[in-house]
């Protein structure tokens, strides 16, 4: 596959068209390729732009880097969740995968717990896989390459990135890179914890009430950032109306990049940008128009309620 | 006071047959109706108003958090309301998500404790390697099950009260034009991966835990033209994941498994638990997610 098939197919995704089976199987294969080399917690150099969940809302990842610069011209971090949820994520993915692979030094993409098998069974993907190539193919090969996504990156040696939060048996980065990362989301443990966790208003750790997943408090993240001689964690996983939050005296944020999340929460998004002196600048950014967005207005079918 | 010899199951009941079809109303609406505005219809001195608005900020989050001692849904409408009044007699019934709220449980019955499928196989982890693990922060319902079925604003003639009445079902079966529709979400949390709940006013809750359970709780309130009363209906069930899994239909793939996109569709999935017979109450804490009640309230 050649640079200019490259950007042919980077230009019909662009345009929110799939591109063949064939297409995808080759360019999963050239992104293997480029991922495998890529350590569990990526080293990412600033400037970079880093970003939420996007859950398939392609037209609204057009809205994205109408603000935040094109890639290559802008460097970007996306901390996982491209799919599920929204009516474009073959779309998203596909496109953020043909960029990584057509410009592997200007993106970076870290897993979130939606790069699963089991969680795109629920949730989209692969249903939308299905209909859209008539086959689960195309599902098959982008499962195959979430299982090569990086978990976590650190910009600048100073901020680290993570789709959900910290880990009871993680203290330092360095264990994170012990990590054999190249399978499904497990259940339990470090791997697990990384991208499904939450922060919370409790002294250290916490277990949810849902009988699994923790919640970790702010002398957790203070002793984790002081451990690895880090100042700051950013992360996504939890939507929040004015596109991101900050906690714990600023030493967590939260972005979330998917404005009217599930086309009817009518939250706004927010990028958050890092010069090459880390200093932080966000972008904050609402849901691409109805007319730019190709999906009919969500009104309720009449319906008997018998 | 009406008396109560009015049944509103006989089928030779006048008045409605009376009016003239479709009814005379008036739709109205304010704002972008479909994100963030008010739609309602008036009728036969009826109001009946909804309010769609974004989900709430931070700050309104937070305030509620304190208020309700559990954290808040993830999707939480709290500027969407339905109400009905009648504004002749002064009569108002509202749905909204924090009186919703209200009714969720703060200190669940052990063994009415929900947790997601893997929940075993998490605790063993991280108890057995690590003992970083206690006990859980906080033991609300995180499946945000509620029993609300509407906040009388204003009901100048007292309470809900038990009837052996019931709401005609044949009258609903009939096709009649549908003068206004809308369905309004109160509060949505996908219960972070593991499943979904829902509650929207059409008025219906329904919760999805993937691999354990299913809950609905349903609340229908009927009114006829010429009654003076409303009738209100809540059906709740409880089911097992497997139950609900067993009426799937063949999906469209290859190996013709189970079609499991219609978890995801609330209409599908609450007729099926509805189709199922109430469980046999056994527990001491007998769950609130089995019962079906009938009452009546006198409006005007």
């Amino acid at each position: 596959m050649g640079t200019s098939d490259l950007d042919r197919q980077i230009q019909l995704l662009r345009n929110c068209e799939i591109i063949t089976e064939a297409e995808v199987k080759e360019l999963c294969y050239k992104a293997r390729e480029i991922l495998i080399e890529e350590s569990n917690v990526q080293q990412v150099d600033a400037p970079v732009t880093i970003c939420g969940d996007i859950h398939g809302q392609f037209y609204d990842l057009k809205e994205l880097f109408k603000v935040g610069g094109e890639c290559p011209d802008t460097n970007y971090l996306f901390m996982g969740d491209f799919v599920d949820r929204g009516y474009y994520s073959v779309e998203t993915f596909l496109l953020l995968l043909a960029l990584k692979v057509r410009y592997p030094d200007r993106i970076t993409l870290i897993r979130g717990n939606h790069e699963s098998r089991q969680i795109t069974q629920v949730y989209g993907f692969y249903d939308e896989c299905l209909r859209k190539y008539g086959s689960a193919n195309v599902w098959r090969y982008c499962c195959e390459i979430f299982d090569y996504l990086s978990l976590a990156a650190i910009i600048g040696d100073k901020i680290f990135c993570v789709h959900g939060g910290l880990s009871p048996t993680i203290t330092t980065v360095d264990q994170i890179r012990t990590i054999d990362r190249k399978q499904e989301v497990p259940h339990t443990g470090g791997m697990c914890d990384l991208l499904w966790s939450d922060p919370d208003n409790v002294e250290t750790w916490g277990v949810s009430p849902r009988g699994a997943g923790y919640l970790f408090g702010s002398q957790v993240v203070q002793s984790f950032l002081q451990t690895n001689g880090l100042d700051m964690i950013a992360r996504a996983h939890q939507l929040v109306m004015e596109g991101y939050k900050r906690m714990f005296d600023d030493r967590i944020v939260t972005v979330w990049s998917a404005p009217n999340y599930c086309y009817r929460c009518g939250n706004v998004a927010a990028i958050l940008e890092f010069d090459e002196h880390l200093a932080q600048d966000f972008k904050i950014f609402e849901a691409a128009s109805q007319e730019n967005r190709g999906v009919p207005s969500k009104r309720p079918a009449p319906d008997y309620f018998l | 006071m009406a008396t109560p010899t009015d049944k509103s199951s006989g089928a030779s009941t006048p008045t409605t047959t009376d009016l003239k079809v479709p009814v005379p109303h008036t739709l109205f609406q304010s704002g972008k109706p479909v994100s963030d505005g008010i739609r309602g219809i008036e009728l036969q001195g009826w109001k009946i108003e909804r309010q769609v608005k974004p989900i709430s900020d931070s700050a309104t989050i937070e305030s509620y958090e304190k208020r309700f001692g559990f954290p808040i849904p993830e999707m939480i409408f709290g500027d969407n309301y339905l109400s009905i009044s009648y504004p002749a007699s002064g009569f108002q019934m509202q749905w909204n998500p924090w009186d919703a709220l209200a009714f969720v449980s703060k200190d669940v019955a052990a063994d009415q404790w929900l947790k997601v499928a893997y929940a075993e196989e998490w605790t063993n982890y991280s108890s057995d390697s690590l003992h970083h693990a206690k006990a859980p922060v906080k033991k609300y319902d995180w499946t945000y099950s509620t029993t609300y079925s509407g906040t009388l604003k204003n009901s100048p003639y007292g309470e809900f009260e038990p009837t052996e009445d019931h709401i005609n079902y044949d009258k609903l079966k009939i096709p009649e034009p549908i003068l206004f529709f809308d369905e309004t979400v109160l509060y949505e949390d996908e219960l972070a991966d593991n499943g979904v709940s829902i509650t929207s006013v059409k008025v219906r809750f329904l919760m999805r835990v993937d691999g354990v359970a299913f809950r609905l709780f349903d609340t229908r309130v009927y009114h006829e033209f010429g009654k003076n009363y409303l009738m209100r209906e809540c059906l709740a069930r409880e089911c097992a994941y497997k139950d609900i899994v067993k009426l799937l239909p063949k999906g469209k793939g290859r190996d013709s498994s189970p079609d499991i996109s219609n978890l995801g569709d609330p209409a599908w999935v609450a007729s099926a638990i509805a189709s199922q017979p109430p469980a046999p109450e056994t527990s001491k804490n007998a769950s609130p997610f089995v019962q079906d009640k009938a009452e009546k309230l006198w409006v005007f």
